[in-house]
């Protein structure tokens, strides 16, 4: 219910930032000469551009939700069947960087506690707030030069190898995981930090907790005491902050995707706003928006299979 | 205030300090470019050498010798034996190297601090002042009218933003006051969300009973009696944002939808050394280490005022 307010919402701003825009729609045309008024009148017509803004806004939040997203004018198909094209790249470097946020953040969490204020928790919190401070798109960048350029064990761009399209099922899904290696870490790196502070905080209290000590009186090493028992405890937090920071996961993959040449949705965006193709760009706020909203609903999900506590509340009406 | 938020306040202060004094301080102007062939994207702590001939014009080159009667000078390709016995020379000191054109890295780096701070400066600004509003407003006014501001923030929370800056500036033509009030207008939500919290558990507090059988409006009590106890919580959130608000002015920047060329920024620097990554890794490692400075520094500063507040209350869900 509040995904479906959230789309109409998006798709009501998207429209008027649009009417509020300078310029009208029949400028986007490239054409060679300045149009004379009588054919700029008839691609009006043409395109519908002459109806009442509030018309327009029907037929425009109607075709939405039928799936039709408009024509690209620079590729010239429809919107839809080229954010379909560029969507799973999307999802894939996405997924992939959420696996290394969380992965990375509970390691780097559980470094903190290994002595809390000893030189490991120390060194894991310079780390994570040099992560957590870092562009994106610079170290993008700085791991291309090093990973990439000097010691070249990563590819420095595209999705996958020249000529993969002839190789075995197998071949080819290492060969895009080869090349969303460098995207998908660079990408996660700076989340990952924000959930080593959850992870620490969450651990620390666990610890203090007395399911811990029970089992740590029954003689469980300390090792096993925090991987089996803490850690299990810290699960919650740690699905709502993935879930929270999805967003900005989505955003990153804008210029992450843009540095590494990966063919999703955010490289597809930026280069539909350098060729003034209007439609490809609104169609991409929304479809963002709507991988995210269903990030978060199956967050949610995640956190009635983490916390047993949180199922009755997720289980009534939203 | 702990060691760490001195430090970081130092920091700010010091880049504050230069790009406020940008144009007294003994720097080339960031925009000239002297000599594309022997200055071009030289590494930094480069020397170079400025031969004033009799007539008043400059060259520059990368090496001199003298011999005999004058000097003999030579620029990448190139030797001048016949220059006169009375021209001058003088060694110039490139600290961090030059890019492209030949123009100096430091005057350009210190040049961009200007405008990326003042984009970020202003653009935390225009959000601290939406989100406070707001944040004040859905406190005091409770009912429906929370309810409805909170419904936004969360709908807004879930947009991606770098999704909608970029459909703005694909919108409208970049420029530094659109940036500044696009990524404020996006900003604003966790400031809104962190003092509505705050105000909850303030408003049950006897101060604000008392302000309010006093007969004070409520327009009074949240400005005179409200605003100043959350002062704190407040500032920290000012500097996070701050820092956040320079990060996405500069990967605005450097997609190239930010302040437009050719005033330099920081993520601008950063874009145009990319395509030079290989011969020239100082045009963008650079300013990345900038940006990355008065992140960390404005996190350094939040952590140490945060840590003078006793009791930090949880942030209440309806």
């Amino acid at each position: 219910m509040a995904a479906v307010l959230l789309a109409s919402a998006v798709l009501t701003l998207t429209f008027v930032l649009v009417e509020a825009a300078p310029g009208s729609a029949a400028d986007l045309i490239p054409a060679e000469r300045p149009l004379p008024p009588e054919a700029r009148a008839r691609l009006e017509a043409a395109y519908g551009l002459d109806r009442p803004p509030l018309a327009r806004y029907g037929t425009w939040l109607s075709c939405a939700v039928r799936g039709d997203l408009g024509w690209s004018i620079s590729r010239g198909r429809p919107v839809a069947v080229v954010l379909a094209g560029a969507l799973p790249a999307t999802l894939l470097l996405s997924g992939l960087a959420l696996l290394v946020q969380i992965g990375l953040g509970v390691a780097l969490g559980t470094l903190h506690v290994v002595r809390p204020r000893g030189p490991f928790d120390h060194a894991a919190g310079v780390l994570g707030l040099s992560l957590a401070s870092i562009p994106t798109f610079w170290l993008a960048l700085m791991a291309i030069l090093a990973l990439s350029y000097r010691l070249p064990l990563f590819p420095p761009s595209s999705s996958r190898s020249i000529g993969a399209d002839a190789w075995p099922l197998a071949a080819r899904a290492l060969d895009t995981l080869w090349h969303a290696a460098l995207p998908a870490t660079v990408l996660g790196l700076g989340a990952a930090a924000a959930l080593a502070r959850y992870v620490r905080a969450g651990l620390l209290r666990a610890l203090g907790e007395e399911f811990v000590r029970a089992a740590r009186a029954r003689g469980v090493p300390p090792s096993r005491l925090v991987t089996r028992h803490a850690l299990r405890a810290t699960l919650p937090p740690v699905v709502t902050l993935a879930g929270v920071s999805l967003p900005a996961l989505v955003s990153g993959s804008l210029v992450v995707e843009v540095v590494f040449g990966w063919p999703g949705m955010g490289r597809l965006a930026y280069d539909a706003v350098v060729a003034r193709d209007l439609p490809v760009v609104l169609a991409t706020v929304l479809v963002a928006t709507v991988v995210v909203v269903a990030g978060s609903l199956a967050a949610d999900l995640g956190l009635a299979w983490a916390d047993p506590r949180a199922r009755g509340a997720v289980s009534e009406p939203a | 205030m702990t060691r760490a938020a001195r430090l970081g306040t130092a920091v700010i202060g010091i880049w504050v300090a230069v790009a406020v004094a940008a144009p007294v301080l003994p720097l080339t102007d960031p925009a000239v470019q002297p000599d594309g062939v022997a200055l071009r994207t030289l590494p930094p702590l480069t020397h170079a050498w400025e031969v004033r001939l009799p007539d008043g014009t400059i060259r520059y080159a990368n090496e001199v010798r003298r011999e005999g009667t004058g000097p003999i000078a030579a620029r990448r390709g190139e030797t001048w034996s016949d220059l006169p016995a009375e021209a001058q020379v003088r060694k110039r000191l490139f600290v961090l190297g030059t890019d492209l054109f030949g123009r100096d890295l430091l005057s350009r780096l210190v040049w961009g601090a200007r405008s990326s701070l003042l984009a970020g400066g202003l653009a935390a600004a225009v959000a601290l002042l939406l989100g406070t509003t707001i944040g004040l407003a859905a406190g005091l006014a409770g009912g429906v009218t929370d309810r409805v501001l909170m419904r936004i923030t969360d709908g807004a929370l879930a947009v991606p933003r770098l999704f909608l800056l970029v459909l703005l500036a694909a919108l409208y033509r970049p420029s530094l006051p659109l940036a500044v009030l696009t990524i404020g207008a996006t900003s604003w939500m966790v400031a809104a969300r962190l003092v509505r919290g705050e105000v909850l558990t303030l408003s049950g507090r006897p101060f604000v009973h008392a302000a309010r059988s006093a007969g004070a409006t409520p327009v009074r009590i949240a400005l005179l009696h409200v605003l100043p106890a959350i002062g704190t919580l407040v500032a920290v959130e000012a500097s996070l944002r701050f820092g956040q608000s320079v990060l996405l002015e500069g990967s605005l920047s450097f997609l190239g939808l930010g302040v437009p060329p050719p005033t330099p920024t920081w993520g601008g620097l950063i874009a145009e050394g990319r395509d030079r990554l290989l011969d020239a890794w100082w045009i963008a490692t650079l300013p990345g280490i900038a940006l990355a400075g008065v992140v960390v520094a404005t996190q350094w500063i939040a952590d140490g005022v945060r840590g003078d507040i006793v009791i930090r209350p949880r942030e209440e869900r309806p």
